[in-house]
């Protein structure tokens, strides 16, 4: 692209259209751009936004991290609350800091509160905490759904300005100990995201009392969710993942739309949901090995999936692989109004390539299909911590045996009615070309009739073997006009 | 000129090149300017949509086409425009895709988005930009934006001397 002779486009846009754009950067790269041109001199201070984020690691720079760097995260994010001249509001506190001095941490927050802050998302981490997701069925030796013992209620807790402002609509918190005794009013609060929160009081309850506004839920990795009731009727969203301890989940809200639940198999009783037609989209990931159970024990799945009766899209994650005990859930999904649906899981078994066929031959409205193929589950190793992702794509190597004869038979016998009437676009994100995701997508484009699109995502990073990719996927296409797309 | 189709309130939408493009009242209204303009009865004739040619305004309608649904039509606070998972997901895919132009058409967006005030597609136009300047040093930004240092180089040093905590 030709540079010199380019007009500036961007500074040429109105100073509320530049502040939008910088308030998408990290406050110190927006204050950076003061020094760009005179055009930008004043922008970044209009920018209603303090984002910043720790450097710090761990326990390795532990007691080098400040000797690099000149200026520490605690200066820079004073730096970045005091550059707002006065007038300018900070509407979103975004920090995530490193065990930041608690009289510090406090002042931000309440210069933020009193400038009339809506977001405010907090992420602390700590040097005695190595951050493992608090999941039993993790693969290292100490999976647990609980912090560990000497972890206990050692994080800071919230602070009081949290729970009594008036303008804030979107909290977000991570790694705190939960602290109300100096009451709660959060009557403004729409969005709620509660992650590893400790709550030696058990006050959880009380806080989703007091949001009667409360429309997006999420709670991740709590172990002190037992029994909830979210009163709210404005919920639309609610959220659980790797809440272990959950037994019982009320959620009063009739205008529900979207579920997502991660953890174990669940209670039969788990969800108790006042409006079952209501949701619109539904996201199961089952986090156990699914190999140990009987089909017969996924009912509680596969009961909460047909008892939502209009659902559009379902997002599936079970393991060992993908579309795990298919028939059942074929069952399940056999009659609901499906238009996408999504499937994560590993794809290194011949019968998981006919699970998915199986489990599309019931979604006959599909027009939507997004598979997330992943590599061999981990072992469970004892010097491994397990961190927060849980995408568990190991090696890859190339496949040993060949399955291509065994799957080929059943699968290619199968008539799967949404392919060949409804089914326009299909995504794979993960692919990396092994057999059995190529027999898969044979399968899809050969008779994907009404296919406007395959787009594939793919780790490999040599260009040369994406084109080849493309182009074998291409030689598959049924339909000419199917746009084959290897990113 | 709002007319009636279908149960649905139609707006005539006008780009100063001469073209129309009639929208569903609540797609119009994903813009905050239009919806201020509606809601102000400004509206009754077509609405002339000043500085965005007939290209880009299809691009913009194509876009609130797409994000109406999950926003909710009614015009209802915050609280109910939270799109379920899976369908921001979907969003997000579309979304990738629709931002696939080049610069030049980037910044008309932006621009457009600005204009009309239509904030998904300002943080889509911008999140894009923000990435290719993002983690860059003054100069490549200068560069890749075609922005000429109009400082003096003292005037740069107060700049600096001003917020020493993000010139580390």
């Amino acid at each position: 692209m030709k540079r010199g002779r380019q007009e500036d486009r961007l500074s040429a846009l109105p100073d509320k259209a530049l502040q939008l754009v910088l308030s998408h950067l990290p406050s110190d790269e927006a204050v950076r751009t003061s020094a760009l041109s005179r055009r930008w001199r004043g922008v970044y201070a209009a920018v209603p936004v303090v984002d910043l984020t720790d450097p710090k690691k761990g326990t390795l720079d532990r007691w080098s991290g400040g000797k690099n760097r000149p200026v520490c995260f605690d200066q820079m994010v004073t730096g970045a609350i005091l550059c707002k001249p006065p007038g300018t509001p900070i509407r979103t506190l975004r920090l995530d800091a490193m065990f930041p001095p608690q009289d510090l941490l406090d002042q931000w927050i309440v210069s933020a509160v009193y400038s009339g802050i809506e977001e405010i998302d907090v992420k602390l981490r700590y040097w005695h905490d190595p951050g493992r997701r608090l999941c039993p069925f993790g693969s290292s030796e100490k999976a647990s759904a609980d912090f560990e013992v000497h972890q206990r209620n050692r994080n800071i807790k919230t602070q009081p300005h949290f729970f009594g402002c008036s303008t804030l609509r979107r909290l977000r918190l991570t790694n705190w100990t939960l602290d109300l005794t100096q009451g709660v009013v959060v009557s403004s609060l729409e969005t709620l995201y509660l992650a590893r929160i400790m709550d030696p009081k058990g006050q959880l309850q009380l806080l989703l009392s007091s949001c009667p506004r409360l429309a997006d839920l999420t709670l991740q990795e709590l172990p002190s969710v037992t029994e909830i009731s979210v009163k709210s009727a404005h919920l639309r969203r609610f959220t659980m993942i790797c809440c272990h301890h959950a037994s019982h989940v009320k959620l009063h809200s009739s205008r529900l739309k979207s579920l997502h639940y991660k953890g174990g198999i669940p209670l039969e009783s788990l969800f108790d949901v006042a409006n079952y037609k209501g949701i619109m989209a539904l996201t199961i990931e089952i986090c156990e090995d699914l190999s140990k159970r009987k089909s017969a024990e996924v009912a509680p799945v596969t009961g909460l999936i047909s008892q939502c009766t209009e659902l559009a899209h379902l997002h599936l994650s079970l393991r060992p692989s993908m579309a795990y005990h298919s028939s059942v859930f074929a069952d399940a999904v056999r009659g609901l109004p499906l238009r996408q649906l999504g499937l994560k899981g590993c794809l290194r078994e011949g019968h998981a390539v006919r699970s998915v066929a199986v489990l599309l031959r019931e979604t006959k409205n599909l027009e939507v299909l997004s598979l997330l193929p992943l590599g061999r589950p981990k072992k469970k190793e004892s010097w491994m911590s397990d961190g927060e992702s849980d995408t568990e794509t190991e090696d890859d190597g190339d496949d040993e045996v060949d399955r291509s004869s065994r799957v080929t038979n059943s699968l290619w016998q199968m008539y799967v009615r949404c392919l060949g009437h409804k089914l326009k676009r299909i995504s794979i994100v993960n692919y990396k070309g092994l057999q059995l995701e190529r027999i898969l997508a044979h399968f899809l484009l050969d008779r994907g009739k009404t296919l406007e699109e395959f787009s594939v995502t793919s780790p490999v990073e040599s260009s040369q073997r994406k084109d080849q990719m493309a182009w074998l996927l291409r030689s598959w296409r049924h339909n000419r006009h199917t746009r084959v797309t290897v990113h | 000129m709002a007319t009636r189709e279908a149960g649905k309130k139609m707006i005539m939408l006008k780009s100063p090149d001469g073209m129309e493009f009639e929208v569903e009242e609540a797609v119009a209204m994903e813009s905050q300017t239009i919806r201020k303009m509606i809601e102000d009865d400004c509206a009754d004739t077509a609405i002339l949509i000043p500085n965005i040619n007939s290209k880009i305004l299809s691009r913009v309608i194509e876009y609130c086409n797409k994000h109406v649904p999950t926003t909710g039509a009614t015009g209802a606070a915050a609280s109910d425009t939270v799109a379920p998972a899976a369908l921001a997901e979907d969003l997000k895919i579309w979304d990738a895709e629709f931002i696939k132009v080049n610069r030049a058409t980037r910044f008309d967006l932006i621009q457009a988005a600005s204009y009309l005030n239509i904030k998904g597609l300002l943080d889509l136009t911008s999140q894009t930009t923000i990435d290719t300047i993002s983690d860059n040093s003054l100069e490549e930004i200068r560069s890749f934006l075609s922005t000429k240092n109009d400082y003096l180089p003292e005037e740069e040093q107060t700049i600096r001397r001003e917020n020493q905590w993000a010139f580390q």
